[in-house]
């Protein structure tokens, strides 16, 4: 695993070895890459944030339980998808655990299907998440490149102000907003106005 | 007739025959006069002589010119030495110069005047005399004092006896005034007190009296017959009767109609047997109302003789309240066993349900894996049954945790038999082969040989030393990875004949308030534990008539140890 690093990895978050054996062995039959911890702090301390992929973990561990994981994951701003497995169903647990952003609560024994349907759902809401991420950190760092002008005529125009109407309300002539909208379109990459104020609203400009 | 004789010569015969006849009738009527006298002179003589007074007869210049034989045996003295010479021989030296004073006097004076005289006799005897004196001018014109001497030393010392005896009268009667003024004092001292007594007795009466009127508790004080003589105001609340309603009746009104039926002879035995038992304790009895209710009360019972009189005050208080909070509690603490039961058996139920799904999630992901196996054209069947026993290994485990907790609910019987203690471990270490090699712990026996065996219930014992070693390697797998993990199980003889075995490991250790904590039920250090195996464990091994303890210490490890007697004639097959 560690020469080529897989697209998506599976983390297993459980005490008990005979869970981890049973439970990586069916998902690693899926061809999906899978990682076991025995405890939280050996999750904590092994982990890599970049990795796309989901959390299955276990609710009752001694030292860190699960849900204290799951916090701590939070503060970390590590937004994980996180499936649960719990011996013991329990009505507060779960519910913390989805007021905290978890995707699944599953009471062991679960069906093994749908653990496997859950967790790939969870992989690829993780790598949407991801891409879309990476998207706004594209459009972001292209915003960055305009000028406090540009940025200015941006905002005006993505709200779907005409260029007169733009030039009218900063006082300019429209030549000059043509040359800054110009500008615009080749800093942020945008074919037309259209996908300029989708930028735009990714950007949280609208 | 005298002056006639001048004329005699011119006088006639028959005139000088008158004269001559007259002077033969003067000269007659003379003798008579002169024999009458003479009379006179001779009562004097007798009068002066015999008359039993002291009598002196003393010139101008105080000698002495008659005296009479009275006065010289009172004076002591011989009349020839008396007579011409002065008294001042004979005066005491004291009344010398008042003696002077009082002649002196007397002769200036014609009137009778009277002198104490304190005097002395020739012999040295002192005696009084009271000395009365009178001036008389003697034909001759010479002046005598008359002294007349009385003794009065008999009338001093009848006096003086007589001042004496008043004054000791006058002491006496003094005395028995001062004595009547001490007695009054006494008294009106007493007569005081007894009015402070008394206040203060009212004053106590009254402090008694509310403090009796305000004490919660009754009190009935009643005579050796039973009757009531006197009540407090929490009687009245206690049994809603006034006192006048009490007061001089049975105390059986007091009494439950059960006991009244039979009410003068057991009113009697009551007195007679109870009350001398029941007295300085306190018993619990039941008081009838007056609205015939029964109430519940606490009884104490005084005894104290007044006059002569042996009285019983009984102290009453009402414990209805009491009784029926003790009602309530005992109400509260059957919910409250019935709430722990139920809470117990949810905490066992979450515990069963945990331990028990942990192997079956691993039974089914188990058979999953190898149902895919069994999709494949060509299966790996060396894979599949690999995967297969580990499915039917914890699918065995799953059974077994209901096995054991079936044990630790259902009420348990003791088959006891010998065992070789080392045995017993050796077996029951066997199921653990797998947690050691998986968990790398380092498992140890320092077992002594040939320890004398004991008689205990195998399969109790056997959880005992399996739940110890359980909780070992699980405290051991919290120390980080590559650690030495250690384990061992000891067993001794110790002095008092005990077989002690210990389970010792280099975990973790336990906290303070774990320690204090880990051997009561339901407290547990494991996430998935239930925090009964050490509570059951201590009860089965004192069960046994041993002891569970524990050493530990923080990041050193714990020793769990327990004792066990050895067999003996006592507790072994003999008994059983």
């Amino acid at each position: 695993m560690a020469e080529s690093k897989p697209k998506t990895l599976v983390y297993l978050v459980d005490d008990d070895f005979f869970v981890r054996d049973s439970l990586s062995m069916l998902i690693e039959m899926t061809g999906q890459a899978i990682r076991c911890f025995e405890s939280a702090d050996d999750f904590l301390n092994n982990f890599d944030p970049d990795q796309a992929g989901c959390l299955i973990l276990d609710v009752r561990m001694p030292n860190m339980t699960g849900l204290e994981l799951q916090e701590e994951l939070v503060r970390r701003d590590f937004a994980i998808p996180i499936i649960f497995i719990s011996g013991h169903a329990d009505v507060p647990d779960s519910s913390k655990a989805f007021r905290a952003g978890a995707v699944d609560y599953m009471e062991k024994p679960f069906d093994s299907d749908v653990l496997l349907t859950r967790m790939q759902e969870a992989i690829q809401k993780d790598l949407d998440t991801r891409v879309l991420h990476a998207e706004k950190r594209k459009l972001k760092k292209r915003l960055s490149q305009l000028t406090p002008r540009e940025h200015e005529v941006m905002i005006l125009v993505v709200k779907g102000l005409s260029n007169k109407e733009v030039a009218k309300h900063l006082d300019v002539s429209n030549r000059t907003i043509d040359v800054h909208r110009a500008k615009i379109m080749e800093k942020m990459d945008a074919e037309d106005l259209a996908e300029l104020t989708v930028m735009g609203m990714h950007c949280g400009l609208i | 007739m005298l002056n006639k004789l001048d004329n005699i010569g011119k006088m006639s015969g028959a005139e000088l025959q008158n004269l001559l006849l007259e002077f033969q009738t003067r000269q007659f009527e003379l003798e008579l006069q002169n024999q009458e006298l003479r009379t006179v002179l001779g009562c004097e003589n007798i009068f002066f002589e015999k008359f039993p007074i002291s009598f002196l007869m003393l010139d101008r210049k105080g000698n002495v010119q008659r005296i009479n034989n009275i006065a010289v045996n009172l004076l002591g003295c011989v009349k020839q030495d008396i007579l011409g010479a002065t008294l001042s021989n004979c005066i005491h030296p004291s009344d010398k110069v008042p003696y002077e004073h009082y002649l002196e006097k007397l002769a200036a004076t014609p009137t009778t005047i009277a002198l104490n005289l304190k005097l002395n006799r020739q012999d040295g005897t002192i005696f009084n005399v009271e000395c009365h004196g009178y001036t008389s001018i003697t034909d001759d014109k010479e002046m005598s004092m008359c002294l007349l001497l009385n003794d009065i030393t008999e009338r001093d010392q009848r006096e003086k006896k007589l001042s004496d005896r008043v004054k000791q009268l006058e002491d006496k009667i003094r005395k028995k005034a001062d004595h009547l003024t001490e007695s009054n004092a006494a008294l009106n001292k007493t007569v005081n007190e007894l009015n402070y007594s008394r206040h203060q007795l009212l004053e106590r009466e009254a402090k008694l009296n509310s403090i009796l009127n305000a004490s919660i508790e009754g009190i009935v004080v009643i005579d050796k017959a039973g009757t009531i003589v006197s009540i407090n105001a929490a009687v009245e609340n206690i049994f809603g009767y006034v006192a006048q309603e009490l007061i001089g009746y049975s105390v059986n009104q007091l009494m439950p109609i059960i006991t009244r039926k039979k009410q003068d002879s057991y009113l009697q035995k009551y007195l007679r047997i109870f009350i001398p038992q029941a007295i300085g304790q306190i018993r619990e009895v039941e008081g009838l109302r007056k609205d015939g209710s029964l109430v519940p009360l606490d009884l104490t019972i005084a005894e104290f003789p007044l006059d002569g009189i042996q009285y019983y005050s009984g102290i009453v208080r009402d414990v209805s309240a009491r009784k029926r909070q003790e009602q309530q509690e005992k109400e509260h603490l059957e919910k409250l066993a019935h709430v722990t039961r139920l809470g117990l058996m949810g905490e066992m139920a979450s515990g069963i349900a945990h331990e028990v799904n942990q192997p079956l999630s691993a039974v089914v992901n188990y058979t999953q894996v190898c149902l895919r196996f069994l999709q494949n054209e060509n299966p790996d069947l060396v894979k599949i049954s690999e995967v297969l026993y580990k499915a039917n290994q914890q699918a065995l485990k799953a059974g077994q945790i209901i096995h054991s907790m079936r044990e630790f609910v259902k009420p348990r019987k003791i088959h006891r038999s010998t065992v070789d203690i080392n045995d017993l471990i050796y077996d029951a270490i066997g199921i653990f082969e797998a947690d050691f090699k998986q968990h790398l712990v380092a498992m140890r026996f320092e077992l002594t040989k040939n320890l004398p065996n004991v008689f205990i219930d195998q399969v109790q014992i056997e959880q005992v030393i399996l739940n110890l070693i359980r909780n070992s390697i699980d405290a051991l797998k919290d120390l980080p990875h590559f650690t030495q993990r250690h384990l061992s199980v000891e067993t001794s003889l110790s002095d008092l004949n005990y077989i002690v075995v210990r389970v010792k490991d280099n975990g973790p250790g336990l906290t303070e308030i774990q320690q204090e904590k880990i051997l009561t039920p339901f407290f547990t250090t494991k996430a998935s534990g239930m925090g009964m195996g050490l509570s059951i464990s201590r009860s089965l091994v004192e069960a046994h008539h041993g002891t569970l303890h524990f050493n530990s210490k923080e990041d050193k490890g714990t020793t769990f140890y327990f004792t066990l007697p050895t067999e003996t004639p006592a507790n072994g097959r003999i008994k059983a």
